[in-house]
């Protein structure tokens, strides 16, 4: 550098960083001044005073003949981006974590989990009335007892750097239960002010076992067991496990599994979600909405209905199992009527009784097995694909059987059975025994075999 | 950078080296290092409080650094 160009250095730049820090500092150590607000609302009067700063440099520089310092030189100007950068990245944080509305959670890979236990007072009850359960984040664990009491035991857990930020998140909101006209509730109540962090309230709530249940959720998983009274569980992003229920269950969520076992009245399962198990469920079970499975479910006494973008299945009664998982679609032991529009499905039923009707609009091969000679008429339409009808030798039915560029194989032929191929399609259709149902199967681009079982 | 032993600029040479930001580097890290520290510890004050510390220590050293600067450029 030459003596002629060296420029004086201004000192303003690192005392305003100085004050800035100390300013942010006392910002965050006294929450209770407000002083972020405060700089979100006049950080442009860092401008005019830092351009006042460099008047001052340049007069001062004139006065000694020196050559003023650079308004902004490359260093200062990283400097400041930086800050901006970091000082945004921090109060975006500071925001997403005390949004009790957000979606999304924010844990940082260097937060640590920390619980608070809470008391909540038991609170005597009138055991008809309904209890409605909602928390913003947290696992439920509902406990039936033979009770009058609501006693509920509460962990807050918040994720933070320290201790003492998880403290002062958790310390901001109490459970408590409430009265209402309609019965009563537990649910956090917030003190007043800003709200800070991430607060989670894992429950566990004993309740006398007739009590009817609204529950809601945005985030955290549900466990219930042995409620005798319906049961309404509503959660944005969890899992629902729910056993030994008395009375109806509902179960909305838009995302996590849900497993239901023992059911005496009827289950309501709205989606969207992940996997679905269900079992013993002694009323109708209906699930709507689109699940990325596996969806398991076994011996469901009344009408099982399942509605997605893809399936509509509806099924009289499941005495064994339905089975929904990649591409395949099982159903095993059931009674009443069948009735099934679908698509890509690779279907296989076994021991089916009652009226079959199955369309399946995309590719897959579908498989049916009786073990009984049917009764009831089966309807089956494959867009593409294989059809395999396995019937017992006595079955008697009256049979119409199109494959469209494919073929037929039949073990029943020469009894009644007449086969013509045309152009494009060969046709099998004809009686086996004196009555018996109607069966028609229809398919493209594929072989239909009608099978004797031995 | 102002190593040790780099010489020292004749009294008329023109102030170009040392660069005084030497220090604010070395500064930070420490800075840096024991709030990180702490919070790994448990203090009660966490980096998430603490991190304007860093602010302070780069504007003092830059500060020092150009208090120096210019009384080499006045000498």
């Amino acid at each position: 550098m030459h003596p002629a160009t060296a420029r004086r250095r201004s000192i303003f730049g690192g005392l305003l960083l100085t004050l800035l820090g100390t300013y942010f500092l006392v910002a965050n150590l006294l929450p209770e001044l407000n002083l972020w607000t405060a700089f979100w609302r006049y950080w442009p009067a860092l401008l005019i005073l830092w351009g006042v700063a460099r008047l001052v440099d340049y007069s001062s520089a004139r006065r000694v003949g020196q050559a003023p310092p650079r308004t902004l030189t490359a260093g200062e100007f990283v400097l400041v981006l930086l800050l901006v950068g970091v000082v945004g990245v921090i109060s975006l944080v500071r925001q997403i974590r005390t949004d009790p509305d957000r979606q999304i959670d924010l844990v940082l890979p260097w937060d640590r989990a920390f619980s608070f236990p809470e008391e909540v007072a038991t609170e005597t009850v009138d055991a008809n009335a309904a209890l409605d359960i909602v928390i913003p984040r947290g696992n439920i664990e509902i406990v039936a007892e033979e009770t009058n009491q609501i006693r509920a035991t509460i962990a807050k857990r918040a994720y933070s750097f320290s201790e003492r930020d998880a403290r002062r998140a958790a310390e901001q909101a109490s459970m408590r239960i409430g009265k209402t006209d309609s019965g009563y509730t537990l649910r956090p109540e917030w003190r007043e002010g800003r709200r800070l962090g991430n607060v989670y309230f894992d429950l566990t709530v004993h309740v006398p076992r007739s009590m009817p249940l609204r529950i809601q959720s945005a985030r955290g998983n549900l466990r219930a067991a042995g409620l005798a009274g319906r049961l309404d569980v509503e959660l944005r992003r969890g899992d629902a496990e729910i056993r030994n229920a008395g009375g109806a269950v509902r179960v909305k969520l838009r995302q996590g599994d849900v497993r239901i076992h023992a059911v005496q009245g009827d289950v309501i399962i709205e989606g969207p979600g992940d996997l679905i198990e269900v079992s013993d469920v002694a009323g109708a079970l209906t699930i709507e909405g689109n699940f990325s499975g596996p969806i398991q479910i076994s011996r469901v006494h009344g009408e099982t209905t399942f509605r997605s973008s893809r399936t509509n299945l509806s099924v009289g009664r499941i005495a064994g199992r339905l089975e929904l998982s990649g591409g395949q679609l099982t159903l095993t032991d059931s009674s009443g009527a069948v009735n099934l529009i679908t698509r890509s499905y690779d279907i296989s039923m076994e021991n089916i009784e009652g009226e079959l009707r199955i369309e399946n609009r995309s590719s897959g091969d579908i498989r049916l097995h009786f073990l009984r000679p049917p009764q009831q008429p089966v309807q089956v339409r494959n867009e593409k694909g294989d059809i395999e009808l396995t019937l017992p030798a006595e079955a008697a039915f009256a049979l119409q059987a199109i494959a469209q560029r494919g073929e037929i194989e039949s073990d029943f032929t020469g009894t009644g059975l007449e086969k013509t191929e045309r152009e494009e399609s060969v046709e099998l259709r004809g009686r086996v025994g004196a009555r018996g149902p109607q069966i028609r199967l229809e398919t493209t681009y594929g072989t239909i075999r009608l099978r004797r079982s031995p | 950078m102002s190593a040790p032993g780099h010489p020292r600029p004749a009294p008329t040479a023109p102030p170009t080296a040392p660069r005084e930001e030497g220090i604010t580097g070395p500064l930070v890290l420490i800075t840096l290092g024991v709030l990180l520290l702490g919070t790994q510890l448990g203090w009660a004050y966490s980096f998430w409080d603490l991190w304007p510390v860093l602010l302070i220590v780069i504007g003092i050293g830059k500060m020092i650094s150009a208090i120096r600067w210019n009384r080499n450029l006045s000498a």
